[in-house]
């Protein structure tokens, strides 16, 4: 290594390190704040953790009482990163993602400084990533997304440098981790690849497009016709933005910082036609699937990074003003991270369901099963360690909508008969509530629906209650 | 003699101010409802230093967004002189609105008599008189604030002391009132119309607009976080149930806009505006920008149509000291040039009789439609004769009375914000002066834990009633107090 390399390195190595730092404090401190050991963020979690132990198993016992299981790949990687350094798969959980999320800044550095963006922008740009609620979500709870996400930057790099045959390759690993993070990558590479006229690489797109073949040959699955969340544009812009109270939005402020990266842009006029497209077609797929806001959360960030650099470079007629403005920005952003490290360390699962859960595994037999509204279907199997009538895992699940019905007429059934007629089709032996379903998800009144025939019948007796759970034991 | 312009101003203020300080003396109650709220706000704030954050009262206890740094200001002078200064203080601040309105329309106009004529038009303005004659609403303070802080944008690329006001104004503005919003949205679109127009603004006044967009936008978001949170956009509406969004957010029409903010404003303004836009008036551009936003919000339904409209003529007021000036101009060069002392008084004599005459018709309406004694003595009653843990069922716009007044919680009012299920509420509640079936009633007393309802003439009045069908039965619903204005009825089972 000669000395002007060195230099260079040198000359990395002082920006990159302290964005690692900082990138590093960021996400764990969800992990800090919830001080507790034992516990991970959000719900996908517990199902990759329980997939992770058999990654390879195409039956799943527990989830809808027993269903097959569709193949992913992060439970792989999990399985395969606790096996190499002798760490459980529950500090597998937390720490991987967080190396991914390391990986991805590293990667997203070194892209911008291959778009030859000057150093204040690529700084800022990074920075910006770092501190916005998405990226936060996206490297901090373990989810399907994370690989295929730092894969898609890794091709994206290898494009810049022209090594194709190996972007094409990665991009092809991203089927394993889902069809969302495979289309999204395709429709990104095909959008790069008309951008550089570069025709040929879309005969290789409808290739790696062929690879979707074998699950078309699986069927169609089966369409979930209940609502999953709320409708309606006011939900859907809820869910974009974090100053409205969303764990996975991107903040307002990056927001308004991007329009001013997008007018510095603009000064171009068309020569970022792609980007901007890139750019509407994710924000309108996000729409559909809030997950991709992941991806678009990168475009925002380099937007955001150019309008800051702008903001800085740019002569101020007061500097009282560019003070101020400089304090909210930072303010604004620091506050979206604030809110977005503070959601998740308050996340469920609490205490009190593990809690309830160990209960279950330890009072009930190996093969019960146990009834919660879907939101705790992956508790129920992770935790718990026993069947569920119905989780999240809607893709390819079995009658999913007939249970679904059959879950919401057992929830609200007035006449005991009801009730035991779907408790005996599904052989449920427990039923768990929370405090979430009684304020709302489920139920709206106290002596509401079977909240009132649990009271009142004979039929159930209540095995367990803490602050937040109850669990009912079928006896009748 | 000649009078001099500040002594044109300073008249205007003291007409404005004697037509509201003599109404406003007439009684020792507010003319609107909403007063008693912030007559309570302002009380908190003299006796613990902090105004209310959760409202125990309303609805049996909901959460209250927002600093209400208004009611700081009067809880200050209320402090220092007593129930008087909240009758003077707010007619002072919202006359003080001529003043404001004078600087502008000189700075834009460069003709003192428009000015003073825009300044006029201004301070007789029908529905901003209508909406903050006796009032202890925040807007006393809040438009006034608003237009000084278009005033100092306009003027801070001239000297320090104009920037540091202004960016004083950016943090105080928002602080207020949440109509700081529409001042952040006139800015934008004043951007995008000088961009448009090709007009180059000064870098300090782009930085300025930069400035007070952020500033409001954050602390806004920052204040009613926890709306936007639970409600989304839906905030902006602030949970108001559907079946009474019509009230609050209304159609608006040319015949309203002429009856609302006065023929005078409305045709000068406009043509003040058409002006100063084709000779490319920067001024006028943010004055349009104004309108613009103002148009847009009611249309679209964003803000509250008392609150549009009053930005909106006074904008339109603003705009007018362009419009009077053109004409005297127009006039000195026909053969009516030696008449224009007549024609300058026949526009007074005019802006009297569609401006100041609708404005005096109007208080005196709405000083008949104050709360008398006798409306006010069933609230007393409830103050001194019911439980403290009471809950007080009146009608939907008494509900401030039953908090204000009563001192007991009220089953539900005007503010919606953070109530659950508002719309079904609202509903229940609302049949309680209705339905005639006893059952369905007490089902609904008892959901809401109500302990007396009271029935005014007025809820009489609105429902079509005589009486509560259902409460003839004694065993359930005892008469405990009457009076001329309505009654009240204890709910004994």
């Amino acid at each position: 290594m000669n000395r002007d390399m060195l230099s260079r390195f040198y000359a990395e190595i002082k920006i990159v390190l302290p964005l690692l730092l900082i990138a590093y404090f960021v996400l764990s401190m969800p992990y800090w704040l919830r001080n507790n050991d034992e516990l991970l963020i959000g719900r996908e979690a517990y199902n990759y953790l329980r997939a992770a132990e058999q990654p390879f198993n195409g039956h799943d016992d527990l989830s809808y009482g027993g269903r097959q299981a569709i193949f992913n790949a992060y439970p792989l990687a999990l399985n395969l990163f606790s096996k190499a350094f002798g760490i459980g798969l529950i500090e597998t959980s937390k720490i991987l993602p967080i190396i991914f999320g390391l990986i991805s800044v590293l990667l997203f550095y070194f892209i911008l400084k291959r778009l030859e963006l000057d150093n204040i922008t690529v700084f800022v740009s990074c920075i910006v990533l770092i501190l916005s609620p998405p990226f936060i979500y996206l490297f901090t709870v373990s989810n399907t997304y994370i690989v295929p996400v730092s894969i898609a930057l890794l091709s994206f790099l290898l494009l810049l440098h022209d090594k194709k045959f190996l972007a094409y390759v990665l991009l092809f690993m991203t089927l394993f981790f889902g069809i969302v993070p495979f289309l999204s990558a395709l429709g990104l590479l095909a959008i790069y690849s008309i951008k550089n006229r570069n025709y040929k690489s879309l005969y290789m797109l409808l290739l790696l497009a062929l690879l979707l073949i074998p699950i078309i040959k699986m069927g169609m699955p089966e369409l979930v016709g209940f609502k999953k969340m709320q409708e309606g544009i006011n939900f859907r812009v809820q869910m974009f933005i974090s100053e409205f109270g969303s764990e996975i939005g991107i903040s307002m402020f990056a927001v308004i910082l991007s329009l001013f990266g997008l007018r510095g842009l603009w000064q171009k006029k068309y020569e970022h036609f792609y980007e901007y497209l890139a750019i509407i077609l994710l924000a309108m797929a996000a729409f559909f699937d809030i997950k991709i806001i992941f991806y678009l959360n990168f475009f925002v960030s380099i937007l955001a990074g150019i309008g800051i650099a702008k903001m800085i470079n740019q002569g101020w007629g007061s500097l009282l003003i560019r003070l101020i403005i400089g304090l909210m920005l930072t303010m604004g952003l620091v506050s979206a991270m604030v809110f977005g490290v503070g959601h998740l360390a308050k996340s469920l699962p609490n205490k009190e369901i593990i809690e309830s859960m160990e209960f279950i595994e330890k009072e009930s037999k190996g093969d019960a099963v146990v009834a919660s509204y879907y939101t705790g279907g992956h508790w129920i199997n992770a935790i718990g360690k026993r069947k569920n009538v119905m989780d999240e895992n809607f893709f390819y699940a079995p009658d999913v909508n007939q249970r679904y019905d059959d879950l919401n007429r057992l929830f609200h059934a007035k006449e005991i008969e009801r009730a035991m007629e779907i408790i005996e089709k599904y052989n449920i032996r427990y039923i768990w509530t929370d405090n979430a379903m009684k304020n709302g998800l489920v139920w709206n009144e106290e002596d509401e629906g079977l909240l009132f025939l649990l009271g009142a019948s004979n039929n159930f007796k209540k095995e367990y209650s803490n602050d937040y759970i109850e669990i009912w034991k079928v006896v009748g | 003699m000649k009078i001099r312009a500040w002594d044109a101003v300073f008249l205007i203020v003291i007409m404005a101010f004697a037509l509201r300080i003599f109404f406003a003396m007439q009684t020792m109650q507010y003319s609107d409802y909403d007063s008693y709220y912030g007559l309570r706000q302002i009380e908190s704030i003299g006796e613990s230093g902090k105004h209310i954050s959760y409202d125990e009262l309303s609805y049996g206890g909901r959460d209250v967004l927002g600093i209400p740094f208004s009611y700081y200001i009067m809880s200050f002078f209320h402090g220092l002189f007593g129930n008087v200064a909240l009758k003077i203080m707010p007619a002072l601040f919202i006359s003080l609105l001529a003043v404001v309105v004078y600087l502008i329309a000189k700075k834009i106009s460069e003709n003192t008599i428009a000015a003073c004529l825009a300044a006029l038009c201004s301070a007789f303005i029908p529905i901003l008189v209508l909406n903050t004659l006796n009032s202890l609403k925040p807007y006393s303070i809040a438009y006034p604030l608003f237009f000084l802080a278009a005033y100092l944008f306009l003027r801070m690329n001239e000297n320090k002391a104009f920037l540091i006001a202004f960016v004083i104004a950016s943090f105080v503005m928002p602080l207020t009132h949440p109509i700081a919003f529409i001042l952040a949205i006139s800015m934008m679109i004043y951007a995008v119309l000088a961009y448009v127009e090709s007009i180059e603004l000064d870098i300090i006044k782009k930085e300025g607009m930069l400035l007070f967009i952020m500033v409001t936008f954050l602390i806004e978001f920052m204040l009613y976080k926890k709306a936007f949170i639970n409600l989304g956009i839906n905030a902006i509406w602030q949970n108001i149930p559907k079946s009474l969004m019509s009230d609050f957010f209304k159609d608006i029409n040319i015949l309203s806009l002429m009856v609302d903010i006065g023929i005078v404003p409305l045709l000068f303004g406009i043509i003040g505006i058409y002006f100063g836009l084709k000779n490319k008036n920067k001024d006028v551009l943010l004055l349009a920008s104004i309108g613009i936003s103002s148009i847009m919000m009611l249309i679209l339904k964003l803000v509250e149509v008392s609150i549009g409209l009053v930005s909106l003529g006074i904008t339109l007021s603003l705009a007018s000291a362009m419009g009077f000036d053109k004409l005297f101009k127009y006039i000195a060069i026909t053969k009516f040039s030696g008449h224009i002392k007549a024609i300058k008084a026949s526009l007074l004599v005019f802006i009297t009789l569609t401006l100041i005459v609708p404005s005096i018709i109007g208080a005196v309406g709405i000083s008949d439609e104050t709360l008398k004694e006798d409306e006010i003595g069933p609230f007393l009653w409830i103050n001194n004769k019911t439980a403290l843990s009471a809950t007080v069922m009146a009608g939907l716009e008494e509900g401030n009375l039953v908090t204000g007044i009563g001192k007991r919680k009220s089953a539900y009012d005007m503010n919606f914000m953070f109530v659950d299920d508002a719309e079904k509420r609202n509903e229940e509640l609302s049949s309680l002066f209705t339905i005639e079936s006893e059952v369905k009633a007490i089902e609904i007393i008892k959901r809401y834990d109500i302990d007396y309802i009271y029935i005014s003439e007025k809820t009489k009045k609105r429902y079509g009633i005589d009486e509560l069908k259902y409460a003839v039965d004694e065993q359930c619903f005892k008469k405990v107090f009457e009076n001329e204005s309505g009654h009240v009825i204890k709910v004994l089972c």
